[in-house]
């Protein structure tokens, strides 16, 4: 559906054939035309059809500061056609290739694993490729994700989001390596199943973007990278020494602390990880190591 | 990220609609918690003139549980009081760690038990005569 490739091919036999009759600029311009007309002819009578189909309206948020008359906020309205599983993703991508190729998102595995598409969409946040149609309500209200700075119609700026996950040294760091450097270092089933939901985490931002705290506070750790903190402090492997250079990063003052229990986290996230429970027991974690009774 | 951008419709205060269960709750003990503070303040107030003598007490009052929008007044407190204290106790299980995946109930069940207490409470503060 996304690509419309397909008409190139016949041009690169014929071009040494022809090159004497007329010039090589006019012959392309003229085929150009053909092609225009082909897809604006194919386009109406995608559209006339729509008629008679189920169709779901989007609302999608525009916005682009390198095109003048583009630089004020607006909505964009597409009609396109419905099908049983359709996804926002799927829908965006039709409204793209069909109605308007300015139309920028980001996208890329389709299946909720590479974490791309996380928008807005009728007032949540949500993965766009792991969203049904069919579970929203008409007119899909499409936008980028709130709190961080637009770069154009539905991208936003990731980069503090990036910033703060790389901020709790999200990687494997043992305090002691087995003695060949290169064994497997086994964990037991018991830690696994502990950690297990936190390592679910997909780095869309949605969680961040829908935290009030985070919102008001830029130094704000945020969710998903008191997530990572949680899925490596928790990780028994590591030892001793590395959980509390783990826990003195997030017992700061812009981390756990911060988190005052509104549940918009736990609420949006597309990989169902219990991202405020991960902070509570951080929190109690935190406490247990500070507290002494003598 | 945090300075505002405006973004025209994008972000205007017609979000609350969207607010799910956690974030009203939030915001609805923010708010309690700010009135409970503002009535220290008059309490005491009112506490304090048992100085000028048991008489200027009583008085007080008296005056003051004559006047209709005191029993309102009265009601109010009840029902803020009483959902600070519901989801006060629902935030410390979310401490805890205790039924985190029932947030959304517990809240709702705080919600309807201080309206229940609080509607329980009418005849008795609006009950007496306003002497």
């Amino acid at each position: 559906m996304s690509t419309r490739i397909e008409q190139r091919e016949t041009e690169t036999d014929e071009q040494s054939e022809e090159q004497a009759a007329e010039s090589l600029g006019d012959r392309r311009r003229a085929e150009k035309r053909e092609r225009k007309a082909e897809q604006e002819a194919q386009r109406e009578a995608e559209e006339a059809t729509l008629d008679d189909e189920e169709t779901v309206l989007l609302k999608v948020f525009r916005y682009d500061p390198e095109v003048e008359g583009k630089q004020e906020p607006r909505f964009d309205d597409f009609r396109v056609p419905f099908h049983k599983g359709m996804t926002v993703l799927d829908a965006l991508i039709y409204a793209r290739d069909t109605y308007d190729s300015s139309l920028t998102f980001r996208h890329s595995c389709r299946q909720a694993v590479c974490g791309s598409d996380a928008l807005f969409v009728n007032g949540s946040q949500m993965l766009g490729c792991k969203t049904q149609l069919a579970d929203l309500e008409s007119p899909v209200r499409i936008e980028p994700l709130p709190h961080q700075e637009v770069v154009k119609d539905l991208v936003v700026d990731m980069e503090h989001f990036y910033d703060q996950m790389h901020a709790v040294e999200p990687y494997f760091d043992a305090d002691e390596l087995p003695d060949d450097g290169l064994e497997e270092q086994r964990q037991t089933r018991e830690n696994r199943e502990k950690v297990k939901m936190s390592t679910r985490c997909i780095w869309c931002g949605a969680c961040m973007s829908s935290c009030n705290i985070a919102a008001g506070d830029n130094e704000y750790l945020g969710p998903a990278a008191i997530n990572k903190a949680y899925r490596f402090a928790m990780d028994e492997r590591e030892g001793e020494r590395r959980k509390q250079e783990r826990l003195r990063i997030i017992e700061q003052e812009h981390g756990v602390w911060r988190c005052q229990t509104q549940f918009s986290c736990t609420e949006v996230c597309p990989k169902d990880i219990p991202l405020t429970e991960h902070i509570q027991e951080l929190k109690r974690e935190a406490v247990k190591n500070n507290l002494k009774f003598w | 990220m945090s300075q505002s951008y405006d973004r025209g419709t994008v972000e205007d205060f017609g979000r609350w609609r969207e607010f799910s269960a956690g974030m009203w709750a939030w915001i609805f003990h923010k708010f309690t918690g700010w009135v409970l503070v503002g009535y220290l303040f008059t309490h005491i107030a009112v506490l304090s003139t048992a100085l000028g003598g048991a008489e200027l007490y009583t008085s007080t009052l008296q005056g003051l549980e004559a006047l209709l929008v005191v029993r309102f007044l009265e009601v109010g407190l009840l029902a803020v009081a009483v959902f600070h204290i519901l989801n006060g106790v629902r935030l410390l299980m979310v401490d805890l760690g205790v039924g985190l995946e029932a947030q959304d109930t517990s809240f709702y069940a705080s919600m309807v038990l201080t309206g229940a207490i609080v509607v329980a409470s009418v005849p008795t503060f609006l009950g007496g005569p306003l002497a």
